[in-house]
Parts: structure tokens; C-alpha cells; sequence
């Protein structure tokens, strides 16, 4: 290059730079690739069900999801005894830390409280039914929890939550 | 603390995606891009804001961003080895006259942007009579024109 002009250009570590752009393309396309197929949450693809052995209780809910950002749990239950009653949706209590429940629906008749855990009673009149929960992740990274209809088995879920 | 994770994540985020975008990006502002600038500060705000409206967490992340900002530029004073690689160097893309080719597509800058620039600037009609033609760090072109 021409010495007349007193300048700090220094090609190889231009290219390298470049190569190092180039590479950051990439990456960004990667990240919008992996956000369309739901890595990211708020996608329908990277949601997940889980149902227990009889299949009478399943949840579906947001594999990956985002702080401080909405996220529904729908579980739906088959009540095993028929006629009308209560059915209590257990989750434990370090998973219920890792959240805020910010509204459910139906709206339950009332909560209920024990060591480890606590529930959501709602009315039924014994047919099989619905219920959403939303919730506001309050804790950054994989988040476990098990989750039960009155005493039956009990739904592992895992979430992985974004900061 | 968690407006200064915020700011100091939402800072080195936009450090390295403009890095990665190029210079151009910030040079040269076109209508669209300026738009585009309003844009992403409507989009990181409430990445740096969270649900805290409070003036505090407001003049924190205001803190961090403009003591970031300090660091940096004691750092790239201390170690020019990093300036380089924050801003990046200067680029000659025209020398006496002849336009680099190679250079210019991998900074996607045309010779009219050069020429733009140096009819902007010195009033010059022609590329021989630019005798440098310079990408500077901020993404603008200078114009070096010949003498006589």
C-alpha cells in the first residue's frame, strides 16, 4: 500500500475480521432458524404433553419459555369416580417457587395447602374436563416439577426458561 | 443489581451484533435505517427496563450503559490492540484514482457511494481525480482528492 498516507490499515487482520463476520451471519441466521422452530419459546413447536399410564390426567405445557413472560399449563382430567366432586391439582412446592400463577380458569372453588405442596380444587360434575393455569416464571434455566391429580400418579415436567 | 445485568447484557449484545453487521449499517444512514435505529431502542428498552418503571432502575441502567461506555474508552486508549477490535480499522478503498474491487464488494460499498461521497464533500465529477477514498471506523467515506 502507498506510504504517503499515514493510515493504520492493516489487510490480514481485515480478512480475519471479515472471516469473523461472516461466521457471526451465520450465527444470526442460526438464531432466527431455531427461534421459528420454537428453541426460544412462544411457538407452538416447543410445547410438550405429558399423560399419566391410565390417561386420565395429562398436561401440555411450554418445553422452553421466558422470564417474567407468559406461559399456559393445560391439564385435563378424567375424574375416575362419577357424579359430581372436587379434584385437587397438586403441584409441588418447589416447583409452584419457580412461577407466579397469574390466573386460572375455571377459577378454582379453593386452595389447599400440605407439606411440599399445594393444590387447586375445582368443582366438577364428574365428566371430563379442562383447566389453564398462567404463569409467570420468576427463575432462569431448567425448571422440574411434578405435577398430580388428587392422589394419582404424579407428571414430571421440565421447562427450560430463558433469561 | 439486576438493571446493571440488563444494561451491561443489552450493551455487549449491541456491541458485537453492529460489529457483525458491518460499518455501513451506522454510515450512511438512509430514511429506512433510521427507522430501523428507532426500532431496535424500542425493542431493547424493554429489555433493559423490565417491569421496573421506577426512576431508580431507570438511572441504573442509564449508569451502567454510560459507565460501560467510560470503561471502554479507557480500555481502547490502554490497549489499542482492543480498539481494533471494537471499531475496527480504517479501509483505503480507492488509491490514486484505481477503486480496490475486492475491498469494496466485502464492505459493500459501489464506486457510486464513492462518488457520492466525494461530490458531497470536494465538489469532485470523476474517480481519477480521488486520489484516496477512505472507509473510516464510524462507516463514513473520506475523500482524498488529487492536487492539481
Amino acid at each position: 500500500m502507498d506510504k504517503k498516507i499515514d493510515i493504520e490499515q492493516d489487510l490480514p487482520f481485515q480478512y480475519r475480521q471479515w472471516r469473523l463476520e461472516r461466521m457471526g451471519q451465520v450465527l444470526i441466521a442460526c438464531c432466527i432458524v431455531a427461534a421459528l422452530l420454537g428453541l426460544f419459546g412462544h411457538n407452538p413447536l416447543s410445547t410438550a404433553t405429558r399423560q399419566t399410564a391410565d390417561g386420565r390426567f395429562s398436561i401440555h405445557y411450554d418445553r422452553f419459555a421466558r422470564i417474567e413472560s407468559n406461559s399456559d399449563f393445560l391439564v385435563t382430567f378424567e375424574p375416575s369416580k362419577p357424579g359430581g366432586g372436587v379434584v385437587r391439582l397438586w403441584l409441588d412446592q418447589e416447583y409452584l417457587d419457580a412461577f407466579k400463577v397469574t390466573a386460572v380458569s375455571p377459577v378454582p372453588i379453593r386452595g389447599e395447602a400440605r407439606d411440599g405442596g399445594r393444590a387447586f380444587v375445582f368443582q366438577t360434575d364428574g365428566s371430563r374436563f379442562t383447566a389453564i393455569l398462567s404463569v409467570q416464571f420468576q427463575a432462569v434455566g431448567m425448571v422440574h416439577g411434578s405435577v398430580r391429580a388428587d392422589d394419582g400418579e404424579a407428571l414430571t415436567v421440565t421447562h427450560f426458561i430463558w433469561p | 443489581m439486576d438493571a446493571i445485568v440488563r444494561g451491561l447484557a443489552v450493551y455487549l449484545f449491541l456491541l458485537i451484533l453492529f460489529r457483525i453487521a458491518g460499518r455501513r449499517t451506522l454510515g450512511n444512514i438512509t430514511n429506512f435505517d433510521f427507522v430501523l435505529l428507532l426500532i431496535i431502542s424500542e425493542a431493547t428498552q424493554n429489555a433493559m427496563i423490565g417491569n421496573d418503571y421506577s426512576v431508580t432502575n431507570g438511572f441504573l441502567v442509564i449508569l451502567t450503559l454510560v459507565g460501560l461506555d467510560i470503561v471502554f474508552s479507557f480500555m481502547k486508549q490502554r490497549f489499542p490492540a482492543m480498539e481494533r477490535y471494537v471499531d475496527g480499522l480504517p479501509l483505503i478503498l480507492v488509491d490514486q484514482g484505481r477503486p480496490l474491487k475486492d475491498l469494496m464488494n466485502r464492505v459493500r460499498v459501489d464506486e457510486q457511494d464513492i462518488l457520492a461521497s466525494a461530490r458531497e464533500k470536494h465538489g469532485l465529477e470523476r474517480m481519477e481525480q480521488i486520489k484516496y477514498a477512505i472507509l473510516e471506523t464510524n462507516g463514513m467515506i473520506s475523500i482524498i482528492p488529487k492536487v492539481g
